[in-house]
């Protein structure tokens, strides 16, 4: 029998919350109080579960920039971190930087083309305001409404949106008590078994340092580069 | 206004490949549900202490690390004599149990070329 691989194109939608703030950089100084704030997800894939983990690592309002990373780790693979630089600078949020780590191997830099996305889904597509989502402006994103829902971090209210490809339905509930990731469940369907996942919000985390230090960052090795998929672009 | 923004973190669907390949013989094995549970108290040690609540949603403070397996630095900070003796015997165990499984995926391969992948 030929195991599954684990962890296949999951998308993970991370909700950042700003402050009252019109300005990029005031919405941004409020958002700092939430540096260090994160989310523990465990996703499940194909009968494998895997911890799944969320940070916002640190908000420079005078940059107008923040940094996520993510952590992920399956059984008997080596523990992988990425972490990206968000510009805020702009009426809507784009991805500036990627950085990837495998294990012990030095940080690598991401490719404008990986950061662009994979196996057919468009990053873009999830970089959303709260206007758009609460005016459904963002193309393909739908409200579906409010919904109280159990997950392993409790019981708490959110709002569920959906996401309908021509051959992948996505599901992903949102809440504000579990800023500022924000994601509480994210159902994946589809007809490639990649496409086929839960995540759920096991806890939320404070506290956050980041792991991946962009200054050590070196070229994408073919190593790693044969680990992560092939970019869309 | 508020704001609020949704971003893909799309270096997860970064991940197909990351060589999440598990031998394909060992999946059955004894060994390697030995192995999970050994992992999973690990993750049970690691996570030491009981999460803290605040609103209705579970919370824990990793005070400065980074995010890392059981959701802590990756270290066995701040265990009790007890966990920490627990901590080192399952690490051991661990350590064990995947070299078995690497000398007899080793031996498969030797047998069978491409069993194992």
């Amino acid at each position: 029998m030929k195991a599954p691989a684990v962890l296949t194109g999951l998308l993970l939608t991370t909700v950042l919350a700003t402050g009252a703030v019109p300005a990029a950089g005031g919405s941004l100084a409020s958002m700092a109080k939430d540096q260090g704030g994160g989310s523990r997800f465990k996703m499940h894939f194909q009968g494998s579960t895997s911890d799944m983990h969320v940070g916002l690592i640190k908000v420079d309002p005078a940059a107008g920039k923040v940094v996520l990373e993510v952590f992920a780790k399956a059984d008997f693979t080596e523990p992988m971190w990425q972490q990206f630089i968000i510009s805020m600078k702009a009426e809507r949020p784009a991805i500036e930087a990627g950085y990837v780590q495998v294990g012990s191997r030095s940080p690598m830099t991401l490719t404008a083309q990986h950061l662009a996305g994979t196996e057919s889904l468009d990053v873009n597509m999830f970089l959303l305001t709260e206007a758009e989502l609460r005016d459904g402006k963002q193309k393909n994103i739908q409200r579906v409404g409010q919904e109280k829902i159990t997950i392993p971090a409790g019981t708490v209210l959110s709002t569920r949106y959906k996401v309908e490809r021509p051959d992948q339905k996505l599901e992903f509930w949102i809440s504000d008590e579990a800023r500022p990731i924000g994601l509480i469940r994210l159902v994946s369907t589809g007809k490639k078994t990649e496409q086929n996942y839960r995540l759920e919000l096991e806890e939320l985390l404070s506290g956050l340092a980041a792991k991946i230090n962009p200054t050590k960052a070196v070229p994408l090795t073919d190593e790693v580069r044969k680990m992560i998929s092939a970019p869309t672009k | 206004m508020k704001c609020l923004i949704v971003v893909s973190v799309f270096g997860l669907l970064l991940w197909p490949g990351v060589a999440w390949k598990t031998p394909a013989v060992a999946a059955d094995s004894d060994q390697v549900k030995q192995l999970e549970a050994l992992q999973k108290k690990m993750q049970e040690v690691q996570g030491h202490g009981p999460s803290q609540s605040q609103g209705s949603l579970k919370r824990r403070d990793l005070k400065g690390q980074p995010m890392s397996q059981g959701g802590g630095g990756g270290e066995a900070e701040g265990l009790t004599p007890e966990q920490q003796q627990m901590y080192e015997e399952l690490l051991r165990s661990v350590e064990q149990l995947k070299q078995n499984i690497k000398k007899r995926d080793e031996a498969l391969e030797q047998l069978m070329p491409g069993s194992t992948k």
